[in-house]
């Protein structure tokens, strides 16, 4: 059995949609998958249950057959953490190799998600350094590129995952930074680390659907709810006149407008451009015409009880953290791997 | 066309309350007291008689042909009155009830269902939620207005149904009349292009008025609208003007209120004439419903007060209104009637002391002149004055020179009344200040030209369509919307549009090599696909004349860009010819969601951001189009050639707007173009696009 590990250099690096991509995979050439993710960052309720939510959505999709109990062993809440500090409670180590036990039974191949990064987890000694020994991992290094300093992280993870460290994979790349990162990549490789591939950055991913924006702004749909699962790629806020806001509007497509309820003119002008959605500040209710104009373009409008500024700082917190909980995103990944990633590299080198 | 609309064989009324005062029960009684000569009905499955007529429980149980419903029933209950009045054979249906599309997603869903079942049995439908039509003609007052419309020949149309009952009320008291007036509503079918061309058939609307907000369909209502404009003059108040307005519109109809350039291009494109309040809408009605169009654009101002003489002769000055310069033999026959102290020449003053036989006298030798096309006749009330026999005399010369227009300014208000009464009622407009009344006639001679315009014609040019298919392909396969100017400049050059050369280089060195090619002096762009506004990040240099400088230059742009767009890709400089001793003009295009792509011509630079002097039409133009675009702005001297200055090269201009023209209209994609600078060389020397920027959308 072989058994590797994905660690990145910090969150939202797209550590998830890797793992479900490589379990894909792998299940297609017939191997028989186990997943985990020892500590849960992400956590949420599954039938009373506290877990992690990304390791319940690539469990329901890599379908290993195994309990949510040993896939997501443990989910970091606060009352979590504050009982931990308080008494320090020994054998979470203990607790997690338990569960890689169970994962792993009668597996080919298991995969383990880490959280954000090398350290995480330390406190209570199941760090990815610590982890990777203990489940005799090969740990694969994601690492979305921010600058050229990224290169410090990956040599921080070298230090200490030492000869568990197996190479990297560069993700968000774009054609404009491609050049530097092949660069980085030579230089890598001189202080023999191996790199398997280069994922470009691609909007889609970032996209978020019209039922997130709703929840995380706590809005009320008021039109077209059965578009709600739609994925907006950019957010526009509409403060001008009608005019400029068409103009403005016009060459983004897959967006959300942002704009008072009682701007009617800037909604009409996003109706009449490429908009998956509304978002309507103020708790100002629309005028009904224009909401069956929305009704009628299949366009939900949500309304919610913020200013236009405050709307704005919410979703931006949205952008960038968004999950790949859709079935079109996962896939979309995977295509990106599969062409940017010497899979067969990989694998081999881990003994699958 | 829609004649069951306005004459229809039978109309019935379906939702007449018992009661006085019901909206369906005062249709009702607009009906019987406007004297429709067909047969008319009430429906109401609870009432038996209403003013001694029978009410017939559904209108499927009347027993004679009915081609129009006026339906006033809850909006609920439309759908099924509507399946019924299928049933009975219904041509026509006005649907006055509210609770549409106007309240919402619900109301919608409705609105679309009545719409359905009319077109499954081939009804038309006007409204919903309106005011309802009349016609003078045929008798037919199906509205709910307080003021059944007087008989008349000007039709009117109008988004907002309330407008129109205050119009109503408005004409009555200045003796107006209609031939037509019709209530859009929401336009759920009904719209005014549909309206456009039935009244265009119409013998008894001699004008055609409209108030409205929004238009969807803004290519075709310019193509009905210029057939229409040939025959007669449409006169439109076009509202949400500015952004608060704008805002207005949109909620009160869910559409876009259209930008104002877009607005005005169409309507001169197309003829139509624009009101800026409805004091101009009648005004200018009344002036071309009552009078002829006249034959020539001479006026002859005849006035019995010297100030408002004055007033009339500036006014003509101002609105490119010429004054009639008369034959020596009329000013000897009006020297033979009029007193020593009159004015002979134009404008011709009676007197103070005029009475009605001395107007007469004049206006019959004025009027004989070949070169008097129009004439303004003021009157103040002196002591003396003859205020309705003089009325009476304007009348009859007004008959006896029936190719001649004539429209009056009796001024003042209380003691003039009886005599614009006697004007109006016999067909001459009257107007309260002789400003107005110039402004019409300016306005009917801008009409007459369009009228008389030659047919224009539209160029076209062989052009390489699919190597601009290819580069729009590649843009949106990178996502790139806004083109990189080698690639903006590529698909001008496809469409045979001369642009500056460019030669592109990735380093300082490479620079100097090329130079050595194109010569000093040169100028400097950025080329990378991030920036599109490369003078904000320091991306052009202008007027290199040596290596030393072209290096130095060279480096600092890189900097610049590298400082304030540090992720931009930077594909290299180019380096472009200068082009000295032209002038520089700008052609811009944006994509107006109403009525498509609006070229923009003007002089590049502060003309444009300062001045605003630009001129705007709607593509496709024709050649003669884009001509008046380079003559209509104000610093069209300065492209002539003023001071012993050579003009520039017009025809280069012309042709450029023309092929710009067919590119945006050959690909919708483009919502933004801008050639900017256009250098125009001397004339006979062509002209340069020295910047060109393509923003495509879709």
């Amino acid at each position: 059995m072989a058994t590797l590990y994905i660690v990145s250099t910090e969150a939202h690096s797209g550590k998830t949609g890797l793992c479900l991509s490589l379990g894909l995979e792998l299940k297609e050439r017939g191997l028989k998958i186990g997943y985990m993710k020892p500590i849960g960052t992400l956590p949420g309720r599954i039938d009373d249950t506290v877990v992690d939510l990304d390791a319940y959505y690539v469990l329901k999709r890599l379908n290993t057959g195994d309990d949510i109990e040993h896939v997501s062993p443990i989910a970091l809440t606060r009352q979590f953490m504050a009982a931990h500090f308080k008494e320090e409670a020994g054998g979470i180590d203990v607790l997690i190799k338990h569960a890689f036990a169970s994962v792993s039974e009668g597996k080919d191949v298991v995969l383990v998600e880490n959280g954000a990064d090398v350290n995480e987890g330390r406190f209570m000694n199941a760090a990815a350094f610590q982890l990777a020994d203990l489940m005799d991992a090969k740990t694969i290094l994601l690492v979305k590129f921010r600058s050229e300093l990224v290169v410090d992280d990956i040599l921080e993870a070298q230090d200490l995952l030492k000869d568990m460290f197996h190479g990297v994979i560069f993700n968000q790349v774009t054609s404009n930074d491609r050049p530097i990162v092949d660069t980085i990549i030579s230089y890598l490789e001189k202080k023999g680390i191996k790199t398997y591939g280069v994922i470009p950055r691609d909007r889609t991913l970032k996209a978020v659907t019209i039922d997130e924006i709703a929840a995380h702004l706590n809005g009320t749909i008021l039109t077209a709810a059965d578009k709600t699962g739609e994925l907006v790629e950019n957010f526009m806020v509409g403060a001008m006149g009608q005019e400029k806001a068409f103009r403005f509007f016009q060459t983004v497509a897959n967006k959300a407008v942002i704009t008072g309820g009682d701007r009617a003119d800037v909604q009409i002008a996003a109706l009449e451009t490429p908009t998956k959605a509304l978002i309507l500040t103020g708790n100002f209710q629309p005028s009904p015409i224009v909401m069956a104009k929305a009704e009628d373009k299949g366009v939900p409008m949500i309304l919610v009880n913020l200013d236009t500024i405050t709307a704005v700082e919410k979703t931006d917190e949205l952008v960038g953290r968004v999950r790949i909980h859709q079935d079109q995103k996962v896939r979309k990944f995977r295509d990106l791997v599969r062409s940017g990633v010497d899979l067969e590299a990989l694998f081999t080198d881990a003994g699958i | 066309m829609l004649e069951t609309l306005f004459c229809p064989t039978g109309v019935a009324v379906i939702g007449v309350g018992r009661e006085e005062g019901s909206v369906g029960h005062e249709i009702f009684d607009n009906i019987r007291e406007a004297g429709f000569k067909s047969r008319y009905f009430a429906v109401n499955p609870k009432a038996k008689e209403i003013h001694g007529e029978k009410v017939y429980a559904s209108i499927k149980d009347i027993p004679y042909p009915v081609e129009l419903a006026v339906i006033v029933v809850p909006s609920r209950l439309v759908p099924q009155v509507m399946e019924e009045a299928g049933e009975k054979g219904v041509k026509t249906a006005i649907v006055i009830s509210a609770g549409f599309k106007e309240t919402g997603i619900e109301g919608a869903r409705l609105e679309r269902q009545v719409i359905d079942i009319a077109q499954k049995h081939g009804i038309r439908v006007l409204g919903p939620n309106c005011l309802g039509a009349a016609d003078t003609g045929c008798g037919l007052n199906a509205t709910f207005a307080k003021e059944a419309p007087g008989k008349g020949n000007i039709a009117m149309i109008s988004q907002s149904g309330a407008l129109l009952t205050a119009i109503l009320d408005w004409a009555k008291a200045e003796r107006i009349g209609f031939s037509k007036i019709i209530s859009l509503g929401n336009k759920a079918d009904i719209s005014e292009i549909d309206l456009l061309k039935a009244l265009k058939e119409d013998d008894q609307s001699k004008v055609i008025c409209a108030y409205i907000e929004g238009i969807t369909q803004g290519r075709e209502f310019m193509v009905a609208a210029e057939d229409v404009s040939k025959k007669k003059p449409i006169i439109a108040i076009k509202s949400g003007g500015t952004d608060a307005g704008a805002r207005a519109v949109s909620s009160h109809t869910g559409t876009l209120a259209g930008s104002e350039q877009a607005y005005n291009s169409a309507f001169k494109q197309s003829g139509i004439i624009r009101a800026g309040s409805v004091e101009d809408l009648f005004d200018y009605a009344i002036g071309f419903a009552y009078q002829p169009l006249p034959k020539g654009r001479n006026v002859a101002i005849m006035t019995n007060a010297g100030g408002p003489g004055i007033m009339a002769t500036d006014a003509s000055e101002r609105y490119n209104v010429s004054l009639a310069a008369f034959n020596r033999e009329t000013i000897d026959a009006l020297r033979e009637v009029l007193p020593p102290a009159a004015g002979l020449y134009n404008p011709v003053d009676v007197l103070g002391d005029a009475k009605a036989d001395r107007y007469r006298r004049a206006m019959e030798i004025v009027l004989s002149d070949e070169n008097v096309h129009s004439m303004i006749v003021i009157l103040t009330p002196q002591a003396m004055t003859e205020i309705d026999e003089t009325a009476r005399v304007i009348v009859e010369m007004s008959r006896s020179f029936p190719e001649k227009l004539i429209y009056a300014c009796y001024m003042g208000r209380a003691d003039v009344s009886s005599g614009i009464e006697i004007l109006m009622e016999n067909r001459v407009p009257n107007y309260y200040y002789p400003e107005r009344a110039v402004a019409t006639i300016s306005t009917v001679l801008t009409y007459v030209d369009y009228v008389q315009r030659a047919v224009g014609t539209y160029e076209h040019y062989a052009v390489k369509q699919r190597r601009v298919r290819e580069i729009f392909d590649d843009a949106l396969r990178l996502n790139r919307r806004n083109l990189p100017d080698i690639q903006a400049s590529q698909v001008a050059d496809a469409y045979g549009i001369r642009v500056a050369r460019c030669v592109l280089a990735k380093d300082a060195d490479e620079a100097v090599r090329v130079s050595k090619g194109l010569g000093f002096p040169l100028v400097l762009k950025i080329a990378s696909p991030d920036i599109l506004h490369k003078s904000d990040v320091g991306g052009i240099a202008v007027g290199i004349s040596s290596e030393a400088e072209l290096e130095t230059a060279f480096n600092r742009i890189i900097d610049n860009v590298r400082r304030f767009m540090p992720q931009a890709m930077i594909w290299g400089i180019c380096l472009q010819e200068m082009i000295t001793s032209a002038r520089e003009t700008i052609i811009g295009m944006n994509r107006d969601p109403q009525f498509g792509p609006l070229i923009l011509f003007g002089l590049g630079g502060i003309y444009v951001e300062v001045m605003k002097d630009v001129s705007f039409r709607i593509a496709p133009v024709t050649e003669q189009e884009a001509y008046k675009m380079v003559t209509e702005i104000n610093a069209y001297p300065l492209l002539r050639g003023v001071r012993g200055q050579p003009g520039v090269d017009i025809d280069a201009i012309v042709d450029t707007i023309l092929r710009v023209s067919q590119l945006v209209t050959d690909f919708p994609e483009i919502i933004e173009m801008d050639i900017n600078p256009f250098m125009a060389l001397d004339k006979g020397k062509g002209g340069v696009a020295a910047d060109v920027r393509i923003t495509i959308g879709g």
